[in-house]
């Protein structure tokens, strides 16, 4: 049947069908397209399968490195339909690997770093942490490295190596969190009574909650006051009206109750130990000198 | 009701709600004209059709479990049992006319709840806090009229005295009735086992204990009315405190 439609083409475009060379090119292309939609399923199939145990981070990975490790087999398969010498171009890719390996050993190690943070999962997608002094949400999280989102709106990439080497705290793991007020008052005061309008600010706070109990306890003695500590415990999503709301209350509590915050201040005392510091009236001593 | 006052406003083709606490403004009638209300009030509004003017109110339970803790822990014997009214200072449902159907337009709390939490560190659920109205005893004037009264009869199935210092109660399948202008509960039984991961079952019953079992139901239970459940930890003082 075929031979009659060819006869009728243009002899250069019969001889072009009959090449070996198109007939390879379409199986490498059927091959890179059956590549595509086997990706696809293994994709899917290995998120319900794995995804419910390795977190959204993992995922994230998972899918990547199914991805791109599909289309370099792919490809190779392709290569070889094609007929080039996949020996002699695996070979040259092993000597340029070890050469990029040297090149790439920082991203290496963020790679391995990634499956480090995987297994362990310290946060998750959405997560506040605080890495380095940087605080932001999680906004990706990615093979070499993750991108915080900080309060202000900036997008700040930390490799994945530098989170397995630092101290990464996770501020919003648990659902609630205790905020920690030190506060100073005046010797005067008596300590007794800090400690009962400490308590009282904090179960009439509407963010603070009743249990956990509020940890109130008296510090030491600073060199300008008594210091206490009030840890009032709040949800995670109160947190910042805690922050805002009981510094206030608790300075309108302390002005009722006429409890002083010093301020830092220094006694001076000249020679012997409180001995008072000599006071010269400046206007006599200058009508002492004469002229 | 209670320490709360409530304005309802239908105005260009809108609901409008606006709450605030006694002593915020001065006492204003419970009938009136708009210019009647002080300018600063604060409003939210619904969008409705020009011909709705029906509205309802309707008492609920507060959107988060409680824990009650009776004034000073009872100790209840082996085998024993104890009555405990608890008042839960009750949430109103403002529902308005949207479209011909009533629809819920907010709920609104009489009464600021200070908040807790039910669990370890790790995992919970945040509760309100009722600090002193589980009563052995119900004298009428004891408790607000905002209040809706739980009836909860403990039951202790161990063989070591109970001490009942909290209890959490999830609202969720509790109906409110009334009777004689009070707002009652469905009366409920918890038994209290031995071993506390076993949980606590509770029984609920059709409606209010006696005097008050010819209330009338006005609100049905969010979650439905079902006649037995597990309470997990209902009487746990979870939380270690370490500083």
């Amino acid at each position: 049947m075929t031979t009659p439609i060819l006869a009728a083409l243009p002899a250069w475009f019969s001889n072009f069908l009959e090449s070996e060379t198109l007939w390879k090119a379409v199986g490498a292309a059927a091959i890179l397209l059956g590549g595509v939609i086997t990706i696809t399923i293994l994709n899917r199939v290995a998120l319900r399968i794995f995804g419910p145990r390795l977190g959204s981070q993992g995922v994230m990975v998972l899918k990547k490195l199914i991805r791109y490790l599909g289309f370099a087999f792919a490809c190779i398969l392709a290569l070889n339909q094609i007929g080039l010498n996949l020996g002699a171009i695996l070979g040259a890719a092993g000597v340029a690997g070890i050469a990029i390996g040297f090149a790439a050993q920082t991203s290496l190690s963020n790679i391995i770093s990634g499956f480090f943070l995987i297994g362990e999962r310290p946060f998750e997608l959405g997560d506040i942490i605080e890495v380095d002094g940087i605080s932001g949400t999680v906004d990706t999280i990615g093979l070499l490295s993750l991108t915080l989102r900080t309060f202000d709106n900036r997008s700040v990439r930390i490799p994945n190596e530098t989170l397995v080497k630092t101290n990464v705290t996770n501020v919003t793991r648990h659902p609630i969190r205790r905020f920690n007020l030190d506060v100073g008052v005046a010797y005067d005061e008596n300590i007794g009574h800090v400690l009962s309008v400490l308590r009282d600010v904090s179960e009439k706070n509407l963010q603070c909650l009743d249990e956990p109990e509020s940890l109130i306890i008296f510090t030491g003695f600073g060199d300008s006051s008594l210091n206490f500590r009030l840890g009032a415990w709040c949800l995670q999503e109160d947190y910042g009206v805690l922050r805002n709301t009981l510094p206030r209350e608790l300075k309108e509590r302390f002005d009722e109750e006429g409890i002083e915050i010093p301020f830092p201040h220094m006694t001076l005392a000249a020679g012997k130990a409180l001995a008072p510091i000599p006071v010269r009236m400046v206007a006599d001593a200058d009508k002492s000198q004469p002229g | 009701m209670g320490p709360l006052n409530l304005a309802l406003l239908r105005r260009h083709d809108e609901w409008r709600v606006s709450t605030w606490e006694d002593g915020e403004f001065p006492e204003l009638p419970e009938e009136g004209d708009r210019q009647d209300l002080p300018a600063s009030l604060e409003w939210e509004r619904w969008d409705c059709s020009d011909d709705d003017s029906r509205v309802r109110l309707l008492p609920s339970f507060p959107d988060l479990p409680i824990i009650a803790k009776p004034t000073t822990s009872l100790s209840i014997a082996p085998g024993g049992n104890a009555l405990f009214y608890v008042g839960i200072p009750a949430s109103i449902e403002v529902h308005g006319e949207c479209g011909a159907d009533l629809r819920k337009l907010t709920s609104i709390s009489t009464e600021t709840l200070s908040k807790t939490w039910h669990g370890d560190r790790s995992e919970g659920e945040p509760c309100y806090s009722l600090r002193t109205r589980a009563r052995r005893h119900f004298e009428p004037e004891d408790w607000p009229g905002h209040d809706i009264i739980v009836t909860v009869d403990l039951y202790n199935e161990g063989e070591d005295p109970f001490e009942f210092e909290r209890l959490f109660l999830d609202l969720e399948h509790f109906s409110i009735f009334g009777h004689e202008g009070r707002l009652w509960s469905n009366a409920c039984r918890i038994r209290i086992s031995e071993d506390e991961e076993e949980g606590n079952d509770i029984t609920y019953e059709p409606g209010p204990l006696h005097p008050v079992a010819d209330a009338t139901e006005i609100a049905h239970a969010r979650a439905g009315t079902i006649r037995h459940s597990s309470l997990r930890r209902a009487f746990a003082s979870v939380i270690d405190v370490i500083n």
